[in-house]
């Protein structure tokens, strides 16, 4: 008897401990998509694997929602491929715990568009058109900086567990219920580990793009204000190599957490998608906006205060810091034509092309032409260097000279005060060549 | 007499070569007298050929976590000198189920079923063209820890893409591998041959074969189906799990092929 109730004891232990599994697949596509090795090769080449891993997926992010939440349209087989396409935007049936409302990210691409990287997918999106996303998007879509990851990151389950230890009591104390816990145990446990992301893992989604200066060459960059788009500078090309060097970059690389991710600054607030052009006015890296930026709590809270403005002039993306070695050919036609060196050089050419017809000119013409021609200036030089009259002067002088020597001497002489009444002065006619020239006479020749 | 009966042993005990027979998938190739229509048919499909370059990783990766399908599993494979790996491409419906296959069953046991002609049908090792003995191992599915072989050099077979069930003809493997001279040259005069030298071979490569292989049906059924999985070493769970699998019993129902059917009422 005792033995029986043992077994039957043992065996209601034994399916009570047998957990249902978590997640249902009301669809049933995990009949198929479960299945290990389903692969092809599509019309352009890229080898398309279709099998999802199980018990991954529902360990995962998404693991609560139904495949049909994201891929709507599906109902039938074969799939058409726009039938497959998901849109973040979308709210799933799974609930927000706090407020009941069904979850969607919505708000985030809100922000998302608003910023320099707006213009990204949100939508439309399947395994299929990864390849036409790479080759017509320069901006990112959700899927290209996140994929459907764990919910708590593998490098972050020992602090998990750490966390986990005493946090079920705890939280349980406020937020009843099996079902709830089940689902959203995770989730808040996960809130003791701290961030989801690392500064680092967080840089790497950054850095995955901006680090390839290649193809950063090849972006085009929206002026925020006339909606123009030039080419990129060398300093956004190079914005990676720039960052490390600072102490920013140098203390993650060295796995500090005090250093400054690149969202620490670009998109400090929010859902931290909002990184804008640094010209514009409601950019983080705008610089009005610096000192609340470098400002912000835990980072460098003297910044704000009126006599630290200086501070904020720091140059985080500082070039000289960096050796960029051969950045392409300097006649390049592009790369002319952005170089400020390159403009700033005509006047200077023009210049000296001018200097060397005229020396031309003069080499053919009037090499052998003793008479020195004063162009400007000449005059005041013979005035004021040498110490005679100007040219005009001495013309003047000439000409009156000459009408002398062709008309009777008049020659002057101060008036006596008998003769006061009559005139002032008494002229005296002399006959030519008589040798009485006057002192002003020889000094004006 | 002595000294040349001693002659011909030394002669076999140090190395005289050993004769193989030619596989049947050779001696067929070899024989079979391809017709006009045939080559007819060779031709248009060389002017239609066109390369498909297989791309690396995107930089967009998947963002569900997949299982991916062994690269290295056809490497070995005569047909995959030409076909893409995975081979199957054309077809919507089934080309990832049949990719999937190729992981565990040869080209020629599809495609090379002659008429008259009984394969017998065992594990092969790509690697090594050693027959393997039966073992649930190599079906890598529904493996209980107990069945995992206890020796030490075949634990680390069992999860091996490179063993696949291949016909045999006469206990000697009825196909070639990449590496016989027949592949090396058909590979030669791809890459390098002219437009009827490229005809003619692709004509005699095919000529043993069938463009479409066999039903789901055929092997997934109970009533004499084409593998016997029990002679290659499946147990009870495993024949059961294969012959009545869901997928199968969804592909009966097609009857054109470009018919879709609803999933809810592929799953009743």
């Amino acid at each position: 008897m005792l033995k029986a109730i043992l077994v039957i004891s043992s065996l209601f232990l034994l399916t009570s401990l047998q957990a249902a599994p978590r997640y249902s697949d009301p669809d049933g596509c995990m009949s198929c998509h479960a299945l290990e090795g389903l692969s092809f090769i599509d019309k352009k080449g890229v080898t398309r694997s279709i099998s999802i891993d199980r018990s991954h997926y529902y360990s995962s992010l998404h693991g609560s929602v139904p495949c049909k939440d994201c891929h709507r349209k599906i109902v039938d087989y074969p799939h058409k491929v726009e039938n497959g396409y998901a849109d973040c935007t979308e709210s799933c049936h799974v609930e927000e715990p706090s407020e009941g409302k069904p979850y969607t990210h919505k708000p985030i691409h809100k922000e998302m568009e608003k910023s320099v990287h707006g213009d990204g997918w949100f939508k439309d999106l399947a395994g299929g058109n990864r390849l036409e996303e790479i080759e017509t998007e320069q901006d990112p879509s959700c899927r290209r900086c996140h994929s459907n990851t764990l919910y708590i990151l593998e490098s972050q389950l020992e602090n998990f567990k750490d966390a986990f230890d005493h946090a079920e009591t705890e939280c349980g104390t406020c937020h009843q219920g099996k079902a709830w816990m089940g689902q959203f145990g995770g989730h808040i446990l996960r809130r003791f580990v701290g961030s989801r992301w690392v500064k680092n893992e967080s840089n790497k989604l950054c850095m995955d793009c901006h680090g390839d200066v290649e193809k950063m060459r090849d972006v085009e960059i929206e002026d925020p204000e006339t909606k123009e788009k030039h080419p990129p500078s060398e300093r956004f090309i190079h914005a990676v190599e720039s960052y490390k060097k600072t102490l920013h970059g140098r203390l993650l690389i060295a796995d500090s957490e005090y250093g400054a991710s690149c969202i620490d600054c670009h998109a400090p607030s929010d859902w931290r998608h909002n990184i804008g052009h640094y010209e514009d006015e409601k950019s983080a890296s705008h610089s009005d906006e610096l000192k609340n930026t470098c400002g912000q709590s835990d980072c460098h809270g003297y910044a704000k205060k009126p006599g630290n403005t200086g501070f904020v002039e720091t140059d985080m993306h500082d070039m000289s810091m960096i050796d960029i070695g051969k950045v392409g050919s300097p006649l390049e036609n592009e790369l002319l034509k952005s170089s400020a060196w390159f403009w700033s050089a005509w006047p200077f050419l023009l210049a000296t092309l001018i200097f060397m017809v005229g020396s031309l000119i003069w080499w053919l013409f009037y090499r052998h032409n003793k008479k020195i021609i004063a162009i400007l200036g000449g005059d005041r030089f013979e005035r004021v260097m040498i110490g005679r009259k100007s040219k005009k002067a001495r013309v003047t002088a000439r000409k009156s000279t000459v009408k002398q020597e062709s008309s009777p001497t008049v020659e002057t002489t101060p008036v006596t005060k008998s003769t006061e009444n009559t005139s002032k002065n008494v002229i005296k006619l002399k006959p030519h060549g008589s040798g009485t020239e006057s002192k002003n006479d020889k000094k004006g020749e | 007499m002595r000294k040349l009966v001693f002659m011909i042993l030394c002669f076999c005990l140090l190395g005289g070569t050993t004769v193989h027979a030619e596989s049947y998938y050779l001696q067929a190739a070899k024989s079979i007298e391809i017709s006009a229509e045939k080559l007819q048919k060779s031709r248009d499909k060389v002017k239609e050929h066109k390369d498909i370059k297989v791309l690396d990783e995107l930089e967009i990766p998947p963002f569900h976590k997949r299982d991916e399908w062994e690269k290295d599993s056809l490497s070995k494979t005569f047909c995959t000198g030409c076909h893409l790996s995975p081979p199957h491409t054309k077809n919507l419906r089934s080309r990832a189920f049949l990719n999937m296959h190729t992981e565990f069953i040869a080209c020629e046991t599809c495609h090379m079923r002659p008429e008259n002609v009984t394969f017998t049908y065992q594990w092969l090792d790509y690697r090594t063209k050693q027959v393997l003995t039966p073992s649930v191992a190599l079906f890598r599915q529904a493996i209980n820890k107990d069945d995992i072989p206890k020796r030490a050099e075949e634990k680390v077979r069992k999860t091996d893409v490179m063993d696949k069930i291949a016909p045999f003809y006469k206990n000697e493997m009825a196909l070639i591998l990449r590496d016989h001279d027949f592949a090396k040259e058909s590979l030669n005069i791809w890459k390098e041959g002219g437009f009827e030298d490229k005809v003619t071979r692709r004509a005699k490569i095919h000529a043993p074969l069938k463009e479409k292989g066999p039903e789901c049906k055929v092997c997934h059924q109970t009533e004499e189906p084409l593998l016997d999985l029990k002679a290659l070493g499946a147990n009870k769970k495993q024949v059961k799990r294969m012959q009545t699998h869901i997928i199968p019993q969804f592909f009966k129902r097609y009857t054109e092929d470009d018919q879709k059917i609803r999933i809810n009422s592929l799953l009743k």
